[in-house]
């Protein structure tokens, strides 16, 4: 699942972007997806400036690929000019948030704002990801309320742990797989209407 | 010369997406139902190669999902010189509305053309289409 097939008939490109309080895991996040595990940062780097990330991702039983553009933006109050800004342009969006700490999971309506005034037009692919899940004893919000409140916003939830490496594949294949069903849509539409 | 046949000397030579179903050449196959799709992301090219370089009157695009487009050209000759590191020269930028038609875009060219460059820079969603194009 990792590298396409070098004859890859269809190859997609989107943007993606991170969104998040400061301390959630983001960039570990980001990090180990691309590394494919290899690097995990033990220790917060702060975020100041967007980092972009790039990774093809192929789509099983298809000839398609999926050109990730991860745009991994800082979570801190000063910068949401520049975060805002960054995350123009993308279509869709991981909601992150630490598992182990009730203040960010509470802080995700703010971000599910900031994720809503990236465009009116089409919805936007969008996950709610719980980080830090292998930290078990420091567990503070639970999984039950975090899949009822993803539930209510009409997202999908992963719980994952960047450290453990846990599960961070699926929420980029995710996003992968939602963005090659959209191009799919998209082009149905289009023979649909050149048909008629 | 008859100014309103196409040429039929024009080829595609770039496109900034690939998926193989929906090759560039659908633009100019004169087929309305055959179309090239982008992949995601903007902006987007096509460019067109004319052998022998020619003088179009207009270029006539059908189009899905285009936002906003620009055309630009590149005199007979620029790409041998070799001093521009881009020598396309803009021509004109439009803005469409939602529901695209076909769109007959005047250019107002004074010397032959070797490639025209079709950029699409917004679109109405992610992905957008072009039917056809056909340079007058």
């Amino acid at each position: 699942m990792t590298t396409p097939a070098p004859s890859s008939r269809l190859c997609l490109r989107t943007k993606m972007v991170l969104l998040g309080d400061s301390g959630t895991g983001k960039s570990a996040l980001a990090q180990v997806f691309h590394s494919e595990g290899a690097s995990f940062p033990k220790v917060h780097m702060l975020n100041t400036t967007p980092e972009l990330l790039v990774k093809t991702v192929a789509i099983p039983d298809t000839d398609a690929s999926v050109e990730l553009f991860v745009t991994d933006l800082p979570g801190l109050e000063p910068f949401l000019d520049v975060t805002k800004r960054h995350a123009h342009g993308a279509s869709a969006f991981l909601l992150v948030f630490d598992s182990t700490n009730k203040d960010s999971f509470s802080g995700i309506g703010k971000w599910l704002k900031v994720a809503k005034t990236l465009r009116e037009s089409e919805p936007l692919i969008g996950c709610l990801v719980a980080t830090k899940c292998d930290l078990t004893k420091r567990r503070a919000v639970p999984a039950q309320q975090a899949q009822d409140v993803a539930r209510s916003l009409d997202l999908e939830y992963f719980e994952c742990s960047a450290a453990t490496n846990f599960e961070v594949d699926s929420i980029f294949y995710y996003i992968a797989n939602a963005t090659y069903e959209a191009y799919e849509e998209h082009i149905k539409g289009l023979v649909g209407d050149s048909a008629s | 010369m008859n100014r309103a046949q196409p040429l039929a000397s024009a080829r595609v030579v770039f496109a900034s997406s690939q998926d193989d179903r929906f090759p560039p050449a659908n633009t100019l196959d004169g087929n309305p139902r055959t179309f090239w799709s982008s992949t995601g992301l903007y902006p987007q090219d096509l460019i067109f190669e004319l052998d022998p370089p020619a003088t179009p009157a207009k270029l006539v695009v059908h189009t899905a999902k285009v936002k906003a487009l620009s055309v630009a050209a590149c005199p007979a000759g620029a790409l041998d010189a070799g001093g521009d590191l881009d020598p396309f020269d803009t021509l004109v930028a439009i803005d469409l509305p939602e529901n695209n038609t076909a769109t007959a875009i005047p250019l107002k060219l004074s010397r032959p053309v070797s490639h025209v460059r079709f950029t699409v820079s917004e679109g109405y969603s992610d992905y957008c289409a072009v039917f056809s194009v056909v340079l007058e």
